[in-house]
């Protein structure tokens, strides 16, 4: 993992703060000060961000790259997140309380992350007016994601799920390796073979 | 104890105060409220009463209100086919509404109702705001009670992944001895995704876990 101080490409510095500015309002004095209590990191492809077992130090935002988020069970992993650019991605119950963390982080692409320390937001909900209303929506941002798709899990059968998710995902059929994809939408991998055909066809009948 | 218990569901009964106590309390898990703080949240509360069966919000409303239980238990379901699907199962001291809907202004994915003769205190979306905007501890509290709300949703779900059947029933009971009894084991079945005839089979873990918690409850 490398580190650096805050820099950041105009365009990427644009959609975060667009994003920020999608749970409350900012100046750009403010979004500057935001910015100067987080720091970037870059993983490369295969880097575990968090372990199992540690405590989560960090809250990240995807500037680029891949993260998924999985639980490691007797005889196989359960990916419970993929977050791309803009996505927000910790092991939130970890950071939260600051206990071992129950999951795994690892980049699945060469990433960059915006992060926040766990002391540093601690000083932010103190030092900046607006931190706890960010900090909050941002919350309801990632329960609001979670609550849907927990609603989709319980509702669709397995093809509907399929077909939601690649339709508005399209480019993450290639970029996820499929027993990952398989197992974020809780795929068995033939069945997911097949419905991967299905999509092919469509797309060449379309 | 079972004397003891009977009157305190009595003056529950009778004392809104009370009952805005039990939430002042349950606020102070996480941080300590001012009487000026709290006199705000009580201008703007509401108790509400619930028969049981009563539906609280409907699937397809927008949801306006957050409720804390202070008496009774409460679900959040949906129907799926002539099956009903149980989300949620909140007994006293949770807090409970259609909480997606209530941020995103989008209609609510479930029902939600009294499984019991059930107590609220309930607040509106507007007054909430209206208390984060004019008070530090309120924010403070709000921004508490979100990581609170965001840590069991991504708990329970880890927990359907990790725990087998018969331990997720056994922690279920654990973290929720005063609801196990009250309601139909068919709603714990579906919450729990168990089977009704595994249920069936392995119910009888309840019974030792409600002996060893009364064996607690007597040592303290």
């Amino acid at each position: 993992m490398i580190k650096h101080n805050i820099d950041i490409e105009k365009v990427q510095l644009d959609k975060l703060e667009k994003l920020f500015n999608s749970f409350v309002f900012l100046t750009k004095e403010e979004f500057q000060l935001l910015l100067s209590y987080c720091e970037v990191s870059h993983f490369e492809k295969g880097d575990i961000i968090t372990c199992e077992g540690e405590t989560e130090q960090f809250m990240n935002i995807v500037l680029m790259g891949l993260v998924i988020k999985y639980l490691r069970l007797n005889n196989h992993s359960s990916v419970l997140q993929l977050a791309v650019e803009n996505h927000i991605i910790n092991s939130e119950i970890s950071f939260l309380q600051q206990t071992p963390s129950q999951v795994f982080l690892e980049a699945i692409e060469p990433t960059t992350l915006l992060s926040l320390r766990y002391d540093k937001r601690q000083q932010l909900l103190i030092d900046f007016s607006k931190g706890e209303e960010l900090s909050r929506k941002m919350m309801e941002a990632m329960y609001v994601r979670k609550d849907e798709r927990k609603n989709r899990m319980k509702r669709m059968t397995i093809r509907e799920q399929f077909l939601y998710y690649i339709d508005r995902n399209p480019d993450m059929l290639q970029r996820v390796p499929q027993k990952y994809l398989a197992s974020y939408l809780n795929i068995k991998p033939e069945t997911f073979s097949r419905l991967k055909h299905l999509v092919a066809k469509k797309a060449k009948t379309a | 104890m079972l004397y003891a218990n009977h009157n305190s569901q009595i003056s529950s009964v009778c004392n809104f105060g009370f009952m805005k106590d039990q939430f002042r309390k349950f606020v102070e898990n996480f941080l300590s409220i001012s009487d000026a703080d709290f006199a705000l949240f009580e201008e703007r509360a509401f108790v509400k009463h619930c028969h049981k069966n009563e539906i609280i919000t409907k699937e397809g409303e927008v949801e306006k209100f957050l409720y804390f239980v202070a008496k009774g238990v409460i679900q959040h379901y949906f129907k799926k086919g002539k099956e009903t699907i149980t989300t949620e199962l909140v007994g006293e001291g949770g807090v409970v509404g259609s909480a997606s809907s209530l941020f995103t202004k989008k209609p609510s994915l479930y029902f939600i109702q009294a499984l019991q003769p059930s107590i609220l205190v309930g607040i509106s979306k507007e007054n909430l705001e209206y208390l984060y905007a004019h008070s530090r501890a309120w924010q403070k509290a709000g921004r508490l009670l979100m990581s609170h709300f965001l840590i069991k949703q991504e708990q329970q779900y880890i927990d359907v992944l990790k725990y087998p059947i018969r331990e997720r029933l056994v922690r279920f009971a654990n973290s929720n001895p005063d609801i196990i009894h009250q309601i139909p084991q068919a709603r714990i079945a579906s919450y729990l995704k168990i089977k009704p005839e595994t249920y069936t089979r392995i119910k009888h873990v309840l019974t030792e876990v409600t002996i060893i918690n009364s064996q607690k409850k007597s040592n303290e």
